[in-house]
């Protein structure tokens, strides 16, 4: 990658091509415009933003962007959240170098965009990068974790609080906290909040499974591309995450989360996983 | 590092084309493609030919079989890593040979293993079989323990010091070389988790239930002649594993 000025180009002197996707559902365009002017004012790529509405009614996003490098996509139904993004990636896997998954809660700055390509683009093997998630406070969030095994969801959700304390260890263990925030390390299960992914990557790896509708398509499809690349935690750079956890309070969420998850072990194993056992293994 | 690839070939024009055309798109630069080919009238020795100076070497005469044919490839590689890929198999994506490369420059490794996919033969995305090789240590071969084979990447001078195939095993060739540099010389390996080929599925000792039984023989011989003895279980353990690899619910690749 070089730097001609303030922009970055490929070896062949094009600007480097970045897209993202946002899913929104029932959101109100103004909510999202700090995040979407953020990102369309970025003048160090050629940007293109896709925000894929999954609500019933369509939505005037044009008033919050005024570069015209915002795309709106209406889907007329409620896709589900990987099915939603991949009409985005699938638009942009042939032009773009990189696409960013990108939660209508995130709050970044362009200069930490600018990082993790400049990482990307000096570290071809990488497939996915993931930088530091905090809090609005500043405090950092768990969002590395080892890959999940069925009682590593079911003691999260449902364990009583006076039974937490003998989970805490595994718990510890499964979000990596013994394991230093401020380091750069390889991670097989980044969080799909913000995921910086690598075209070319994606094009062997496949898109996010569609057969997940919410909950767990980011573990999988970090770990696919973990399969066959390096997926990587740059905590060089960090940006605000207004993290809820939704399933906690909303019974449908719940819903959701356990299909998922049932989704997930069957597609992985749910006892004989010897992926699972040799990745949490290798990356402990 | 110099890498060079080998694949050995008989008379298989419908599944080659994927393997050489995974290697021609690998990005990295250094890279040196050998085809030893037994003597096919298929057709095979026109398709490679197709490809040109795209394949740095060819040899095209009969031979005595697949080890006999990769043998003479590594005899005649250059390159300082030597890559094995068999005319079924092919890599998963572009940058495989580059990640090897970086890995064995990170470790200073003498070899480096990883896993595999065994793939459908008439869907190459539809996933029948995972490989995922394991950490090794000591214990490991006495449990049955081998990596796969296609994805064994071994420095030259290893081969020079202590060997290639030894051809009096027609199944087991490939688990003797492994057995023989890793428990016997302890070369240095290192381990990468990384799914790098998809295989066909239907390998030379799993076929029938009579090459089971002569791969079990073979195997047994191989311990053998390295002057090793296998635990009473180590040789019902290696094929039994393997049904772990199993998927119950068939994944689908992308």
């Amino acid at each position: 990658m070089r730097k001609i000025g303030l922009i970055f180009t490929n070896i062949s002197g094009e600007m480097i091509k970045l897209s993202a996707s946002i899913v929104v559902y029932k959101h109100k365009p103004l909510e999202l415009s700090k995040l979407i002017q953020e990102f369309c004012q970025i003048s160090a790529f050629e940007v293109k933003l896709f925000v894929v509405d999954n609500s019933p009614f369509q939505s005037d996003f044009s008033a919050v962007d005024s570069t015209g490098k915002l795309e709106y996509i209406f889907a007329g139904s409620n896709l589900g959240y990987g099915k939603a993004h991949n009409i985005a990636i699938q638009r942009s896997l042939q032009d773009s170098q990189y696409h960013l998954v990108l939660n209508p809660d995130i709050e970044f700055n362009a200069e930490a965009l600018v990082k993790l390509i400049q990482y990307l683009d000096s570290h071809p093997n990488v497939g996915l990068i993931m930088p530091k998630i905090t809090y609005p406070d500043g405090e950092t969030q768990y969002l590395c974790k080892q890959l999940p095994g069925p009682s590593d969801l079911i003691f999260r959700r449902f364990v009583p609080g006076f039974l937490k304390g003998i989970m805490e260890k595994r718990m510890n263990q499964y979000e990596l906290k013994h394991r230093d925030y401020n380091q750069i390390m390889q991670v097989a299960n980044l969080s799909g909040c913000f995921m910086l992914m690598r075209c070319d990557a994606l094009k062997y790896t496949g898109l996010f499974d569609e057969g997940f509708f919410m909950y767990l398509e980011d573990t999988d499809l970090s770990r696919r591309i973990n399969q066959q690349y390096q997926t990587i935690y740059y905590p060089e750079v960090s940006i605000v995450h207004h993290y809820q956890k939704g399933s906690y309070k909303n019974p449908k969420l719940l819903w959701y989360h356990i299909n998922s998850a049932i989704r997930y072990f069957n597609k992985w194993g749910w006892f004989f996983d010897p992926g699972r056992k040799t990745i949490n293994q290798v990356m402990p | 590092m110099k890498v060079s690839i080998i694949t050995a070939v008989f008379s298989n024009k419908r599944f080659l084309p994927d393997a050489i055309s995974s290697v021609l798109e690998q990005t990295y630069s250094d890279i040196e493609y050998i085809i030893v080919d037994g003597g096919s009238k298929d057709g095979t020795v026109e398709l490679v030919e197709s490809y040109g100076k795209q394949i740095d070497l060819f040899i095209s005469e009969p031979d005595d079989g697949v080890y006999f044919a990769l043998n003479k490839g590594i005899a005649k590689a250059t390159g300082d890593i030597i890559a094995l890929l068999h005319s079924d198999d092919f890599y998963m994506n572009n940058r495989v040979i580059s990640q090897v490369v970086e890995a064995f420059e990170q470790t200073s490794c003498d070899a480096l293993y990883a896993n595999l996919y065994y793939i459908s033969n008439s869907n190459p995305d539809r996933i029948v079989r995972t490989w995922d090789a394991g950490v090794y240590h000591d214990r490991s071969y006495y449990r049955g323990f081998m990596p796969p084979h296609p994805v064994f990447f071994v420095k030259r001078e290893i081969y020079e010091k202590y060997g290639a195939f030894n051809t009096s095993l027609r199944f087991a060739a490939d688990y003797e070389l492994m057995l023989r540099l890793m428990l016997k010389h302890k070369i240095k390996v290192h381990y990468l988790p990384k799914y790098f080929v998809r295989m066909r599925t239907g390998g030379k000792s799993n076929r029938t239930l009579w090459n089971r039984i002569q791969a079990n023989i073979e195997d047994r011989k191989a311990w053998k002649i390295n002057g090793l003895n296998p635990r009473w279980y180590t040789l019902l353990l290696k094929p039994l594993i393997k049904i772990f690899q199993y998927r119950i619910v068939s994944q689908r690749l992308r």
